[in-house]
C-alpha cells in the first residue's frame, strides 16, 4: 500500500508508465496477424467465465471432500482479493495502455490486472484444496505457474494490461492465497489426503504419529514401536489405534485419539438430540477435548472398580494441549464381536449379568451395541464407555437392558434371552425396558442389524413381557423452544450470508 | 487453548463474515466519476479508450441540486455511467458511449452539441417518464436513457446541464499534459 501511495504522490509513477510503455511498444513490434489471432483465442484463459468455472470447481470439490475449512479460506481469498484489487483500481484509476493499439477485451481500470489476480487465486486455491503436499503439489504449482505466465504474456501482447499490472496482479493473488491457506488452514494441521475413511479418523502418520509416540513415552512411560489405526469401521467418534510396544513381552495396547473435530461432532450430535427430543438426561456438551478424555478415563476406572469387565485404563496423554489427546487401555487380544460368535446360555447370562452389575453400581453404559460387546473365552467384555453415566435415571438403565437383550437376540431366539433375563430381572423391569425402547434409544449399528435380521425383535419382547404403555421421551421446555428458534434464525442467517458471499465473489 | 489456536479458530468465519457484510468495496463496478474537469482525466482516458473511434466522450460537467454520480462501467466497446436523483429516483439516467446506436423510430431534433445529431424517442409518459436521447457523431454515439419517477419528469433539462461532451483531442491533450508528453491517447 505504501509503495502504491508513493507511486501516486511522487514521480515514480511516471517513470513506471514510461518503462511499461517502452516494453509494450517493443511487444507491439513483434505482432503478426497469425500471432494476433492465436493470442486473441488464448484470452479465454482469463475470461470471467473461466474464472467462474474454476471458482465453482474449487467450491464443489471442497464440498465433495468435506474440506469445509479450506472452502471458507478459499472463499475468503476470493473476497479479499476482489475487494483489494477493486480498492486499488479505484484508488489508482489507471487507464489501459496508452499510445499502443489494444487488440483484446478488457473491463475497468487496468491496475492491478483483475484477471491475473482472479486466476492466481483460483489456481493456487485449487492446489491447496485438492493436491496433497509433496511431489504432486510441486508439479501442480509448476502447471499453475505456466498457466499464469502464459496468461500474462497474452495480456501484455494484446496490450490490454501494462506489464506492471500483470506483475502486481500475480503478486497480489498469490500472496493473498498463500497467506490465507498457510495461516488459516496450514497443511500440517489440515492435510489433504485421499485415503478412504470417516472424517473423524485422523491421519496418524507423519508428525502426528511422531507426537503420539513421544507423548506415550514421556507421559505414560509406554515406548511404542508401532501405532496404527485399528477397527476404524466400528468407530465414528474417535480414531481407534493399536499400539505395539517396544518391549515384545508386553501385550499390545488399544488407544483412541480424540481431537477438536470429535468434540464438535459430539456437540452437534447432542444439539440434534436436544432439538428432536428435548433435553434428555446428560445431553450437556464437553467444553474441551481434555474434559472429554478425562471423563472417559474416569468412567473406565469407575467401571473397572465396579467389576464391569471393561478394558484396563493406562491413562491418557496430551498430544497438542486442548486439541488432541490419546487415551490408552488394555487391548482385548483374541476377543471377537458378539455378532460373529455363537451365543449360548452362558454368554447370555454373562451379558445380562453385566447389565445387572451396571444397575447395581449406579452406572449406565448408554452405547450398548454389537461392536461394543466382545466375547473372549466365553466371557463378555464391554468396551467404549465414553458415553457412560454415573447415577443415571431408571429410564437410561432400562434402555441398557433392552439394548443388551436385543444384541443377544440377534444371535439366538428372543424367547431364550427373555427366559434367561427373568433369572436376573423382574418381568416388570423387562417390560419397562422395552416400553422405553425407541429409535432414539437404539444406536445406528443396532438399528441396522435389526433391520437386516428381519424379525421384529422389539415387538416379540414386548409380547413376552407384561403389558406396559410406552414411555414418552419428548421433553418440551423453554430452552428447547428457544434453541429451536435460535437454530432456525441461525440457519436463515447462514443462508443469507452464503448468498451474500457468493454474490460478492461474483459466483452467482 | 493457546491464543494462536483460538485466533485461527475464529479467523476463518470472521474473515468470511466481514467480507460478506462489509465487502461492498468488492463490487466490480467502479465509483470513479468521469468528470469533465482535469480531476477525472484518468477516467476520461479510460472512457475514450472504450470506443477508440469516438470523436467525443461523455462526462459529468456539474451536479445540479439533488443529482449525484452512482456508478461507472467501462469495457472495450462500451462505457455506461449512471446518475441518481433525489426526485427522479435511483439510476434516473443512464449515459452510454458506444461505437454506434439504433435510432430507428426516434425523432431527430436540432442538437445543442456541435458536431452531433440528436434523436429523441419517448417511451412512456403515463406514470413514470421513460425516454431515450441519442447523440450520433463521428465514430460513436452517446445515449441517455431516462427512467424518472412521476415527480421527476420536469428534471430532463437538468440532465442536459449535468452531462457534457469532451472532444477526443481535448482528452488526448490532458493525457499528454499529465504524462509530461510521453503518452498519448
Amino acid at each position: 500500500m505504501f509503495v502504491w501511495f508513493l507511486l501516486v504522490v511522487t514521480e515514480l509513477g511516471r517513470t513506471i508508465d514510461r518503462i511499461d510503455h517502452a516494453v509494450l511498444e517493443q511487444v507491439v513490434r513483434w505482432r503478426t496477424t497469425s500471432l494476433n489471432s492465436a493470442m486473441q483465442r488464448l484470452q479465454f484463459l482469463g475470461e470471467p467465465t473461466t474464472v467462474l468455472v474454476l471458482r465453482w470447481a474449487g467450491i464443489l470439490s471442497a464440498l465433495a471432500f468435506r474440506r469445509f475449512r479450506q472452502l471458507l479460506v478459499f472463499l475468503g481469498c476470493i473476497l479479499v482479493s476482489t475487494a483489494v484489487s477493486a480498492l486499488l483500481s479505484e484508488f489508482l484509476g489507471r487507464s489501459r495502455p496508452l499510445g499502443v493499439e489494444i487488440i483484446g477485451n478488457w473491463d475497468g481500470f487496468s491496475h492491478p490486472s483483475r484477471p491475473m489476480v482472479d486466476i492466481s487465486v483460483c489456481l493456487l486455491g485449487l492446489i491447496y484444496l485438492l493436491v496433497p503436499r509433496g511431489d504432486w503439489r510441486s508439479r501442480a504449482k509448476v502447471v499453475a505457474g505456466s498457466y499464469i505466465a502464459l496468461l500474462g504474456i497474452v495480456r501484455i501482447y494484446l496490450a490490454v494490461d501494462h506489464p506492471t499490472d500483470v506483475l502486481v496482479g500475480i503478486i497480489l493473488g498469490v500472496t493473498i492465497t498463500l497467506l490465507g491457506f498457510r495461516l488459516l488452514a496450514p497443511t500440517d494441521a489440515f492435510p489433504i489426503t485421499y485415503r478412504r475413511g470417516r472424517s473423524a479418523h485422523l491421519d496418524v502418520g507423519g508428525p502426528r504419529g511422531e507426537a503420539i509416540r513421544a507423548a506415550l513415552g514421556e507421559q505414560l512411560g509406554l515406548h511404542a514401536a508401532d501405532v496404527r489405526p485399528f477397527g476404524l469401521d466400528g468407530s465414528a467418534g474417535s480414531t481407534p489405534l493399536r499400539i505395539e510396544l517396544a518391549d515384545p513381552a508386553h501385550p499390545a495396547l488399544f488407544a483412541k485419539l480424540y481431537a477438536a473435530t470429535h468434540l464438535r461432532s459430539d456437540r452437534w450430535y447432542k444439539l440434534g438430540r436436544t432439538l428432536l427430543y428435548g433435553r434428555l438426561e446428560d445431553e450437556s456438551t464437553f467444553s474441551t477435548v481434555r474434559r472429554l478424555v478425562q471423563y472417559e478415563d474416569y468412567l473406565l476406572r469407575i467401571m473397572r472398580s465396579a467389576g464391569i469387565p471393561t478394558a484396563e485404563p493406562y491413562g491418557f496423554a496430551e498430544i497438542t494441549p486442548e486439541r488432541e489427546y490419546v487415551i490408552v487401555t488394555e487391548f482385548f487380544e483374541g476377543a471377537r464381536e458378539i455378532s460373529s460368535v455363537d451365543v449360548d446360555e452362558a454368554i447370555i447370562d454373562d451379558a445380562l449379568g453385566v447389565v445387572r452389575c451396571l444397575w447395581e453400581s449406579g452406572l449406565a453404559h448408554r452405547d450398548i451395541k454389537p461392536a461394543n460387546v466382545l466375547i473372549r473365552d466365553g466371557k463378555v467384555l464391554l468396551i467404549d464407555v465414553a458415553f457412560g453415566e454415573v447415577r443415571p435415571s431408571p429410564w437410561r438403565q432400562a434402555v441398557d437392558l433392552a439394548n443388551m437383550m436385543l444384541v443377544l437376540a440377534l444371535q439366538c431366539d428372543p424367547e431364550k434371552v427373555y427366559e434367561r433375563a427373568l433369572l436376573r430381572f423382574s418381568p416388570d423391569e423387562i417390560a419397562e425396558a422395552f416400553a422405553a425402547t425407541r429409535g432414539l434409544t437404539l444406536t445406528s449399528q443396532l438399528r441396522a442389524q435389526l433391520r437386516q435380521d428381519g424379525r421384529d425383535l422389539i415387538s416379540q419382547f414386548r409380547t413376552l413381557a407384561p403389558d406396559r404403555s410406552p414411555i414418552k421421551i419428548q421433553r418440551w421446555s423453554v430452552r428447547r423452544v428457544g434453541l429451536t428458534g435460535a437454530v432456525l434464525v441461525g440457519g436463515l442467517l447462514a443462508v443469507l450470508l452464503t448468498i451474500s458471499l457468493f454474490a460478492q465473489a461474483s459466483l452467482l | 487453548m493457546s491464543a494462536t489456536l483460538r485466533w485461527r479458530r475464529w479467523a476463518v468465519p470472521a474473515v468470511a463474515a466481514i467480507s460478506a457484510f462489509g465487502g461492498g468495496c468488492g463490487r466490480v463496478e467502479s465509483h470513479t466519476a468521469p468528470t469533465c474537469v482535469p480531476k477525472g482525466a484518468d477516467t476520461l482516458a479510460l472512457v475514450a479508450q472504450s470506443v477508440p473511434t469516438a470523436a467525443k466522450v461523455p462526462c459529468i460537467a456539474n451536479y445540479p441540486a439533488g443529482w449525484h454520480f452512482a456508478s461507472l462501467s467501462v469495457r472495450n466497446g462500451r462505457t455506461l455511467f449512471t446518475l441518481d436523483s433525489d426526485r427522479a429516483g435511483i439510476s434516473a439516467v443512464k449515459v452510454s458511449l458506444q461505437p454506434r446506436c439504433d435510432v430507428q423510430g426516434a425523432t431527430e431534433i436540432p442538437s445543442e452539441e456541435p458536431g452531433t445529431r440528436r434523436f429523441e424517442r419517448i417511451i412512456s409518459v403515463v406514470n413514470d417518464f421513460q425516454a431515450v436521447r441519442s447523440y450520433v457523431f463521428d465514430g460513436g454515439c452517446i445515449t441517455y436513457r431516462f427512467d424518472f419517477d412521476r415527480q421527476g419528469r420536469a428534471l430532463v433539462n437538468e440532465v442536459s446541464v449535468a452531462i457534457g461532451f469532451m472532444d477526443r483531442a481535448a482528452v488526448d491533450a490532458l493525457v499528454r499534459e499529465r504524462s509530461g508528453g510521453s503518452l498519448q491517447l
